[in-house]
Protein backbone atom coordinates (compact mmCIF):
# COMPACT_ATOMS: atom_id res chain seq x y z
CA UNK A 1 0.00 0.00 0.00
CA UNK A 2 2.95 2.12 0.95
CA UNK A 3 4.79 1.47 -2.79
CA UNK A 4 1.54 2.29 -4.58
CA UNK A 5 1.21 5.78 -2.39
CA UNK A 6 4.56 6.84 -3.55
CA UNK A 7 4.45 5.10 -6.85
CA UNK A 8 1.62 7.17 -7.91
CA UNK A 9 3.16 10.27 -6.61
CA UNK A 10 6.08 10.04 -8.54
CA UNK A 11 3.79 9.01 -11.75
CA UNK A 12 2.27 12.67 -10.92
CA UNK A 13 5.37 14.23 -10.27
CA UNK A 14 6.93 12.96 -13.43
CA UNK A 15 3.86 14.27 -15.38
CA UNK A 16 3.85 17.55 -13.94
CA UNK A 17 7.12 18.23 -14.83
CA UNK A 18 6.91 16.62 -18.51
CA UNK A 19 4.46 18.88 -18.80
CA UNK A 20 6.03 22.35 -17.52
CA UNK A 21 8.72 21.67 -19.31
CA UNK A 22 8.62 18.98 -22.36
CA UNK A 23 5.13 19.89 -23.94
CA UNK A 24 5.56 23.16 -26.18
CA UNK A 25 4.60 26.29 -25.26
CA UNK A 26 1.25 26.00 -28.17
CA UNK A 27 -0.14 22.93 -26.33
CA UNK A 28 0.29 23.77 -23.57
CA UNK A 29 -1.75 27.03 -23.72
CA UNK A 30 -4.25 25.42 -25.57
CA UNK A 31 -4.25 23.27 -22.27
CA UNK A 32 -4.66 26.44 -20.36
CA UNK A 33 -7.54 27.81 -22.32
CA UNK A 34 -9.69 24.79 -22.12
CA UNK A 35 -8.96 25.09 -18.11
CA UNK A 36 -9.58 29.16 -18.33
CA UNK A 37 -13.35 28.49 -20.07
CA UNK A 38 -14.00 25.70 -17.04
CA UNK A 39 -12.96 28.38 -14.21
CA UNK A 40 -14.19 31.70 -15.77
CA UNK A 41 -17.43 31.42 -14.41
CA UNK A 42 -16.30 31.20 -11.22
CA UNK A 43 -14.23 34.15 -11.53
CA UNK A 44 -17.38 36.20 -13.01
CA UNK A 45 -19.17 35.51 -9.88
CA UNK A 46 -16.16 36.43 -7.84
CA UNK A 47 -16.31 40.00 -9.63
CA UNK A 48 -19.90 40.44 -9.58
CA UNK A 49 -19.75 39.71 -6.00
CA UNK A 50 -16.94 42.09 -5.66
CA UNK A 51 -19.06 44.47 -7.90
CA UNK A 52 -21.91 44.50 -5.38
CA UNK A 53 -19.83 44.81 -2.49
CA UNK A 54 -18.01 48.36 -4.19
CA UNK A 55 -21.67 49.43 -5.14
CA UNK A 56 -22.98 49.01 -1.43
CA UNK A 57 -19.88 50.74 0.07
CA UNK A 58 -20.43 53.47 -2.72
CA UNK A 59 -24.02 53.77 -1.46
CA UNK A 60 -23.41 54.21 2.12
CA UNK A 61 -20.92 57.03 1.31
CA UNK A 62 -22.25 60.28 2.97
CA UNK A 63 -23.94 63.16 1.43
CA UNK A 64 -20.53 65.82 1.86
CA UNK A 65 -18.45 63.40 0.31
CA UNK A 66 -20.80 63.27 -2.64
CA UNK A 67 -21.55 66.40 -2.87
CA UNK A 68 -17.84 67.37 -3.14
CA UNK A 69 -16.77 64.02 -5.46
CA UNK A 70 -19.22 65.61 -7.91
CA UNK A 71 -18.10 69.14 -7.37
CA UNK A 72 -14.73 67.39 -8.74
CA UNK A 73 -16.11 65.73 -11.28
CA UNK A 74 -17.98 69.00 -13.11
CA UNK A 75 -14.71 70.40 -12.62
CA UNK A 76 -13.15 67.64 -14.39
CA UNK A 77 -15.74 67.45 -16.86
CA UNK A 78 -15.68 71.40 -17.71
CA UNK A 79 -12.14 70.42 -18.54
CA UNK A 80 -12.05 67.42 -20.53
CA UNK A 81 -14.61 69.11 -23.10
CA UNK A 82 -12.66 72.02 -23.21
CA UNK A 83 -9.66 69.76 -24.37
CA UNK A 84 -11.93 67.55 -26.52
CA UNK A 85 -12.86 70.97 -27.94
CA UNK A 86 -9.44 71.38 -28.46
CA UNK A 87 -8.07 68.22 -29.79
CA UNK A 88 -11.10 68.01 -32.30
CA UNK A 89 -9.19 71.52 -34.08
CA UNK A 90 -5.90 69.83 -33.79
CA UNK A 91 -7.64 66.80 -35.10
CA UNK A 92 -9.27 68.85 -37.74
CA UNK A 93 -6.22 70.35 -38.77
CA UNK A 94 -3.99 67.41 -39.32
CA UNK A 95 -6.09 65.56 -41.54
CA UNK A 96 -6.18 68.95 -43.87
CA UNK A 97 -2.37 69.21 -43.46
CA UNK A 98 -2.75 65.50 -44.73
CA UNK A 99 -4.88 65.68 -47.24
CA UNK A 100 -2.76 68.60 -48.78
CA UNK A 101 0.76 66.23 -48.50
CA UNK A 102 -1.12 63.30 -49.77
CA UNK A 103 -0.53 61.07 -46.11
CA UNK A 104 -2.37 58.16 -46.56
CA UNK A 105 -5.18 58.14 -44.01
CA UNK A 106 -4.55 55.75 -41.26
CA UNK A 107 -7.14 53.00 -40.32
CA UNK A 108 -9.39 54.51 -37.53
CA UNK A 109 -8.64 52.20 -34.67
CA UNK A 110 -11.28 50.01 -33.11
CA UNK A 111 -11.46 49.54 -29.22
CA UNK A 112 -13.50 46.71 -27.48
CA UNK A 113 -13.85 47.85 -24.09
CA UNK A 114 -13.85 45.18 -20.86
CA UNK A 115 -14.15 44.79 -17.49
CA UNK A 116 -11.09 43.46 -15.20
CA UNK A 117 -12.95 39.97 -13.73
CA UNK A 118 -9.61 38.90 -12.24
CA UNK A 119 -6.23 39.26 -10.97
CA UNK A 120 -3.63 36.36 -11.03
CA UNK A 121 -3.87 34.65 -8.00
CA UNK A 122 0.03 33.97 -7.41
CA UNK A 123 2.45 36.86 -6.14
CA UNK A 124 4.99 36.36 -8.66
CA UNK A 125 3.49 37.34 -12.25
CA UNK A 126 1.37 39.64 -13.42
CA UNK A 127 -1.74 38.97 -15.17
CA UNK A 128 -5.56 40.40 -15.26
CA UNK A 129 -8.65 38.70 -17.08
CA UNK A 130 -11.13 40.77 -18.89
CA UNK A 131 -14.69 39.74 -19.99
CA UNK A 132 -14.07 40.19 -23.24
CA UNK A 133 -13.07 37.11 -25.72
CA UNK A 134 -13.44 36.26 -29.05
CA UNK A 135 -17.26 36.61 -29.15
CA UNK A 136 -16.04 40.35 -29.30
CA UNK A 137 -13.13 39.83 -31.58
CA UNK A 138 -10.23 39.63 -29.03
CA UNK A 139 -7.22 37.81 -30.41
CA UNK A 140 -4.02 36.99 -28.65
CA UNK A 141 -1.18 39.66 -28.52
CA UNK A 142 -3.26 42.55 -28.97
CA UNK A 143 -2.42 45.71 -27.14
CA UNK A 144 -4.30 46.66 -23.91
CA UNK A 145 -4.77 50.29 -23.32
CA UNK A 146 -6.24 52.35 -20.41
CA UNK A 147 -7.03 56.48 -21.25
CA UNK A 148 -4.14 56.84 -19.09
CA UNK A 149 -2.10 54.28 -21.33
CA UNK A 150 -0.22 51.24 -21.76
CA UNK A 151 -1.78 47.98 -19.73
CA UNK A 152 0.23 45.16 -21.77
CA UNK A 153 -1.26 42.97 -24.06
CA UNK A 154 -3.80 39.94 -24.37
CA UNK A 155 -1.71 36.62 -23.79
CA UNK A 156 -4.37 33.62 -23.83
CA UNK A 157 -7.99 34.10 -25.13
CA UNK A 158 -11.24 31.76 -24.84
CA UNK A 159 -14.99 32.74 -26.22
CA UNK A 160 -16.01 35.12 -23.17
CA UNK A 161 -12.38 35.95 -21.44
CA UNK A 162 -8.93 36.84 -22.26
CA UNK A 163 -6.14 37.03 -20.01
CA UNK A 164 -3.94 40.02 -20.49
CA UNK A 165 0.14 40.28 -19.58
CA UNK A 166 0.12 43.66 -17.45
CA UNK A 167 3.80 45.47 -18.87
CA UNK A 168 4.94 45.38 -15.53
CA UNK A 169 5.57 41.38 -15.93
CA UNK A 170 8.97 40.17 -16.63
CA UNK A 171 8.00 38.27 -19.55
CA UNK A 172 6.52 41.68 -21.34
CA UNK A 173 8.54 42.98 -23.59
CA UNK A 174 7.40 46.39 -25.31
CA UNK A 175 9.17 48.32 -28.49
CA UNK A 176 9.40 51.96 -26.90
CA UNK A 177 10.71 55.83 -27.54
CA UNK A 178 11.83 58.53 -25.60
CA UNK A 179 8.73 60.60 -26.44
CA UNK A 180 10.82 63.93 -26.60
CA UNK A 181 14.50 62.70 -28.13
CA UNK A 182 12.89 59.82 -30.06
CA UNK A 183 15.66 57.42 -28.78
CA UNK A 184 14.67 54.10 -29.01
CA UNK A 185 14.87 51.21 -26.20
CA UNK A 186 13.23 48.14 -25.50
CA UNK A 187 10.41 48.13 -22.72
CA UNK A 188 10.42 45.44 -19.57
CA UNK A 189 8.77 44.33 -16.27
CA UNK A 190 10.54 43.82 -13.53
CA UNK A 191 10.13 41.19 -10.26
CA UNK A 192 9.63 43.00 -7.23
CA UNK A 193 10.51 42.14 -3.10
CA UNK A 194 8.20 42.72 -0.74
CA UNK A 195 6.90 46.83 0.04
CA UNK A 196 8.28 48.17 -3.53
CA UNK A 197 5.99 49.02 -6.77
CA UNK A 198 5.52 46.96 -9.33
CA UNK A 199 7.20 48.25 -12.12
CA UNK A 200 9.34 48.22 -15.46
CA UNK A 201 12.64 49.40 -17.09
CA UNK A 202 13.20 50.55 -20.22
CA UNK A 203 16.57 49.03 -21.45
CA UNK A 204 19.15 49.26 -24.70
CA UNK A 205 18.95 53.26 -25.13
CA UNK A 206 21.67 54.66 -27.25
CA UNK A 207 24.96 55.63 -25.02
CA UNK A 208 25.17 58.76 -26.54
CA UNK A 209 21.83 59.81 -25.71
CA UNK A 210 20.59 62.68 -23.93
CA UNK A 211 17.48 61.82 -21.76
CA UNK A 212 16.05 63.79 -18.56
CA UNK A 213 14.66 62.21 -15.30
CA UNK A 214 11.07 62.25 -16.20
CA UNK A 215 10.95 62.07 -20.07
CA UNK A 216 7.71 60.36 -21.49
CA UNK A 217 8.31 57.47 -22.70
CA UNK A 218 5.64 55.64 -25.17
CA UNK A 219 4.99 52.47 -27.69
CA UNK A 220 7.43 53.16 -31.12
CA UNK A 221 5.20 50.99 -33.41
CA UNK A 222 8.25 48.35 -33.86
CA UNK A 223 7.43 44.55 -33.01
CA UNK A 224 4.17 44.65 -34.42
CA UNK A 225 1.95 44.05 -31.18
CA UNK A 226 1.39 47.90 -29.90
CA UNK A 227 0.61 50.72 -31.96
CA UNK A 228 2.56 53.69 -32.10
CA UNK A 229 2.24 56.23 -29.75
CA UNK A 230 0.61 54.79 -26.04
CA UNK A 231 2.09 55.97 -23.20
CA UNK A 232 3.79 53.61 -21.21
CA UNK A 233 5.00 55.84 -18.90
CA UNK A 234 7.94 58.29 -17.38
CA UNK A 235 11.06 57.81 -16.73
CA UNK A 236 11.79 58.31 -12.90
CA UNK A 237 15.51 59.25 -13.14
CA UNK A 238 18.00 60.12 -16.00
CA UNK A 239 19.26 56.58 -17.98
CA UNK A 240 22.41 55.53 -16.55
CA UNK A 241 24.63 53.26 -18.64
CA UNK A 242 25.70 50.27 -16.04
CA UNK A 243 27.39 47.91 -18.84
CA UNK A 244 29.09 50.67 -20.84
CA UNK A 245 27.39 50.04 -23.75
CA UNK A 246 23.67 51.01 -23.37
CA UNK A 247 21.72 53.01 -20.76
CA UNK A 248 18.47 51.88 -18.78
CA UNK A 249 16.15 53.10 -16.26
CA UNK A 250 13.29 52.22 -13.94
CA UNK A 251 9.69 53.41 -15.82
CA UNK A 252 7.19 54.49 -13.22
CA UNK A 253 3.79 53.27 -15.30
CA UNK A 254 1.06 56.24 -16.81
CA UNK A 255 -1.53 53.55 -15.94
CA UNK A 256 -2.50 52.58 -12.48
CA UNK A 257 -2.09 48.93 -13.32
CA UNK A 258 -2.93 47.71 -9.24
CA UNK A 259 -6.23 49.47 -9.76
CA UNK A 260 -7.55 49.02 -13.36
CA UNK A 261 -11.45 47.98 -13.49
CA UNK A 262 -12.29 49.10 -17.33
CA UNK A 263 -9.92 48.81 -19.91
CA UNK A 264 -9.69 49.11 -23.63
CA UNK A 265 -8.52 46.07 -26.30
CA UNK A 266 -6.90 47.36 -29.74
CA UNK A 267 -8.57 45.39 -32.34
CA UNK A 268 -7.05 46.20 -35.47
CA UNK B 1 -15.13 13.75 2.91
CA UNK B 2 -15.18 13.27 -0.83
CA UNK B 3 -12.95 15.08 -3.53
CA UNK B 4 -15.69 16.78 -5.20
CA UNK B 5 -15.94 18.95 -1.83
CA UNK B 6 -12.34 19.29 -1.76
CA UNK B 7 -12.29 20.47 -5.43
CA UNK B 8 -15.38 22.60 -4.87
CA UNK B 9 -13.72 24.36 -1.68
CA UNK B 10 -10.28 24.65 -4.67
CA UNK B 11 -12.32 26.53 -6.80
CA UNK B 12 -14.03 28.57 -4.62
CA UNK B 13 -10.79 29.52 -2.96
CA UNK B 14 -9.45 29.99 -6.37
CA UNK B 15 -12.45 32.70 -7.01
CA UNK B 16 -11.56 34.33 -3.90
CA UNK B 17 -8.11 35.12 -4.83
CA UNK B 18 -8.64 35.84 -8.46
CA UNK B 19 -11.09 38.39 -7.32
CA UNK B 20 -10.29 40.08 -4.02
CA UNK B 21 -6.52 40.15 -4.82
CA UNK B 22 -5.84 43.69 -4.34
CA UNK B 23 -7.77 43.12 -0.47
CA UNK B 24 -5.58 40.59 0.15
CA UNK B 25 -2.15 41.58 -0.87
CA UNK B 26 0.60 43.20 1.59
CA UNK B 27 3.41 44.85 -0.49
CA UNK B 28 2.87 42.45 -3.49
CA UNK B 29 2.39 39.62 -0.63
CA UNK B 30 -0.66 37.81 -1.89
CA UNK B 31 -3.05 35.31 0.25
CA UNK B 32 -2.78 32.25 -0.74
CA UNK B 33 -5.49 29.53 -0.01
CA UNK B 34 -4.52 26.55 -1.76
CA UNK B 35 -1.50 25.56 0.86
CA UNK B 36 -4.14 25.29 3.73
CA UNK B 37 -7.21 23.50 1.38
CA UNK B 38 -4.77 20.55 0.47
CA UNK B 39 -3.12 20.55 4.16
CA UNK B 40 -7.15 20.17 5.36
CA UNK B 41 -6.93 16.91 2.76
CA UNK B 42 -3.82 15.91 4.15
CA UNK B 43 -4.83 15.99 7.50
CA UNK B 44 -8.52 14.95 7.42
CA UNK B 45 -8.66 12.48 4.22
CA UNK B 46 -6.82 9.83 2.17
CA UNK B 47 -3.60 9.84 0.42
CA UNK B 48 -6.07 9.68 -2.41
CA UNK B 49 -7.87 12.59 -1.68
CA UNK B 50 -4.59 14.31 -0.38
CA UNK B 51 -3.14 13.68 -4.02
CA UNK B 52 -6.25 14.47 -5.81
CA UNK B 53 -6.97 17.89 -3.91
CA UNK B 54 -2.84 18.48 -4.45
CA UNK B 55 -3.14 18.36 -8.04
CA UNK B 56 -6.56 20.20 -8.88
CA UNK B 57 -4.99 22.66 -6.35
CA UNK B 58 -2.11 23.16 -8.43
CA UNK B 59 -4.04 23.17 -11.45
CA UNK B 60 -6.35 26.08 -10.12
CA UNK B 61 -3.54 28.10 -9.27
CA UNK B 62 -1.46 27.55 -12.33
CA UNK B 63 -4.42 28.25 -14.54
CA UNK B 64 -5.36 31.93 -14.10
CA UNK B 65 -1.62 31.96 -13.25
CA UNK B 66 1.13 33.69 -16.34
CA UNK B 67 2.48 30.23 -14.76
CA UNK B 68 2.69 26.99 -16.81
CA UNK B 69 0.46 24.34 -16.09
CA UNK B 70 1.87 21.73 -13.89
CA UNK B 71 4.58 24.16 -12.59
CA UNK B 72 2.90 24.15 -8.87
CA UNK B 73 2.15 20.35 -8.52
CA UNK B 74 5.43 18.69 -7.14
CA UNK B 75 5.70 20.99 -3.87
CA UNK B 76 1.73 20.31 -3.13
CA UNK B 77 1.85 16.84 -3.53
CA UNK B 78 5.21 15.93 -1.72
CA UNK B 79 4.52 18.29 1.43
CA UNK B 80 0.97 16.52 1.19
CA UNK B 81 2.24 13.04 1.32
CA UNK B 82 4.70 13.51 4.22
CA UNK B 83 1.95 15.11 6.43
CA UNK B 84 -0.59 12.54 5.05
CA UNK B 85 1.94 9.60 6.32
CA UNK B 86 1.95 11.62 9.71
CA UNK B 87 -1.61 12.17 9.85
CA UNK B 88 -2.10 9.59 12.67
CA UNK B 89 1.10 11.30 15.06
CA UNK B 90 -0.74 14.90 14.18
CA UNK B 91 -2.85 16.45 16.17
CA UNK B 92 -5.29 18.27 13.23
CA UNK B 93 -7.27 20.52 16.14
CA UNK B 94 -4.17 21.95 17.20
CA UNK B 95 -3.30 25.59 15.77
CA UNK B 96 0.61 25.23 15.84
CA UNK B 97 0.05 21.64 13.15
CA UNK B 98 -2.40 24.09 11.30
CA UNK B 99 -0.21 27.08 10.92
CA UNK B 100 3.33 25.57 11.10
CA UNK B 101 2.31 23.10 8.17
CA UNK B 102 0.66 25.87 6.15
CA UNK B 103 3.72 27.57 6.14
CA UNK B 104 5.56 24.87 4.98
CA UNK B 105 3.38 23.79 2.22
CA UNK B 106 3.33 27.55 1.06
CA UNK B 107 7.44 28.01 1.46
CA UNK B 108 7.84 24.68 -0.42
CA UNK B 109 5.49 26.39 -3.03
CA UNK B 110 7.44 29.20 -3.41
CA UNK B 111 10.92 28.08 -3.33
CA UNK B 112 10.02 25.44 -6.11
CA UNK B 113 8.69 28.74 -8.13
CA UNK B 114 11.67 30.61 -7.68
CA UNK B 115 14.37 27.60 -8.35
CA UNK B 116 12.08 26.61 -12.05
CA UNK B 117 11.87 30.40 -12.40
CA UNK B 118 15.95 30.03 -13.10
CA UNK B 119 15.58 28.25 -15.62
CA UNK B 120 13.32 30.47 -17.67
CA UNK B 121 13.97 33.73 -20.06
CA UNK B 122 13.20 35.70 -17.16
CA UNK B 123 15.49 34.59 -14.23
CA UNK B 124 14.26 36.18 -10.34
CA UNK B 125 17.62 37.23 -8.18
CA UNK B 126 17.22 36.37 -5.15
CA UNK B 127 17.09 39.72 -2.97
CA UNK B 128 16.32 40.55 0.43
CA UNK B 129 12.52 41.71 -0.90
CA UNK B 130 12.22 38.89 -2.58
CA UNK B 131 13.01 36.60 0.17
CA UNK B 132 11.12 39.19 2.81
CA UNK B 133 7.97 38.09 -0.04
CA UNK B 134 8.48 35.03 0.24
CA UNK B 135 8.39 34.91 4.28
CA UNK B 136 4.85 37.12 4.35
CA UNK B 137 3.41 34.31 1.57
CA UNK B 138 4.00 31.57 4.28
CA UNK B 139 3.38 34.11 6.84
CA UNK B 140 -0.43 34.70 5.02
CA UNK B 141 -1.05 31.33 4.49
CA UNK B 142 -0.29 29.97 7.93
CA UNK B 143 -2.60 32.76 9.31
CA UNK B 144 -5.49 32.23 7.12
CA UNK B 145 -5.35 27.71 7.72
CA UNK B 146 -7.30 27.87 10.61
CA UNK B 147 -9.81 29.69 9.84
CA UNK B 148 -10.13 27.76 6.44
CA UNK B 149 -10.06 24.81 8.49
CA UNK B 150 -13.03 25.96 10.55
CA UNK B 151 -15.40 26.83 7.56
CA UNK B 152 -14.48 23.48 5.88
CA UNK B 153 -15.09 21.72 9.19
CA UNK B 154 -19.07 23.83 9.07
CA UNK B 155 -19.17 22.87 5.71
CA UNK B 156 -18.84 19.17 6.20
CA UNK B 157 -20.83 19.17 9.55
CA UNK B 158 -23.48 20.82 7.73
CA UNK B 159 -23.42 18.39 4.86
CA UNK B 160 -23.50 15.24 7.28
CA UNK B 161 -26.63 16.79 9.88
CA UNK B 162 -29.30 14.14 9.94
CA UNK B 163 -31.23 12.66 13.51
CA UNK B 164 -28.91 11.70 15.92
CA UNK B 165 -29.39 8.29 17.44
CA UNK B 166 -28.68 9.09 21.50
CA UNK B 167 -28.18 5.44 23.58
CA UNK B 168 -28.49 5.62 26.73
CA UNK B 169 -26.59 3.11 29.28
Amino acid sequence: MLQRRYLAAIGLIILSLLLYFAVPVGPSLKLKMIATRVFSPVLRLGAALRATWDGARHELQSRGVMLEENRQLREKLALQMQEGLRAQELEDENRRLREMVGFRQANPTRLCAAHVIGRDPSSWWKTVFIDAGSAQGVQPNRAVITPAGLVGKTISVTHASACVLLVVDPNCKVSARVERTRDLGIVEGIYTGLGSEPGCRIEFINRDAKIEAFSAVITSGLGGVFPKGIRIGSLERAPASESGLYKGARLRPSADLERIEEVFVILN
Amino acid sequence: MTIWFLIAAAAVAMGIQCSLGPVFNIGGAKLDLMPAIVLYAALTGSWRQTMGAAVVAAFLLDTPSFARLGLSVPPLIIVGLVVNHFQKLLYRDHLIVQCGFAAAFSLAASIWTWLTLQLSDAPLPMSLGVLLKIVVIAALASVVAPLVFRVLDLLRRWRRYGPVNVETF
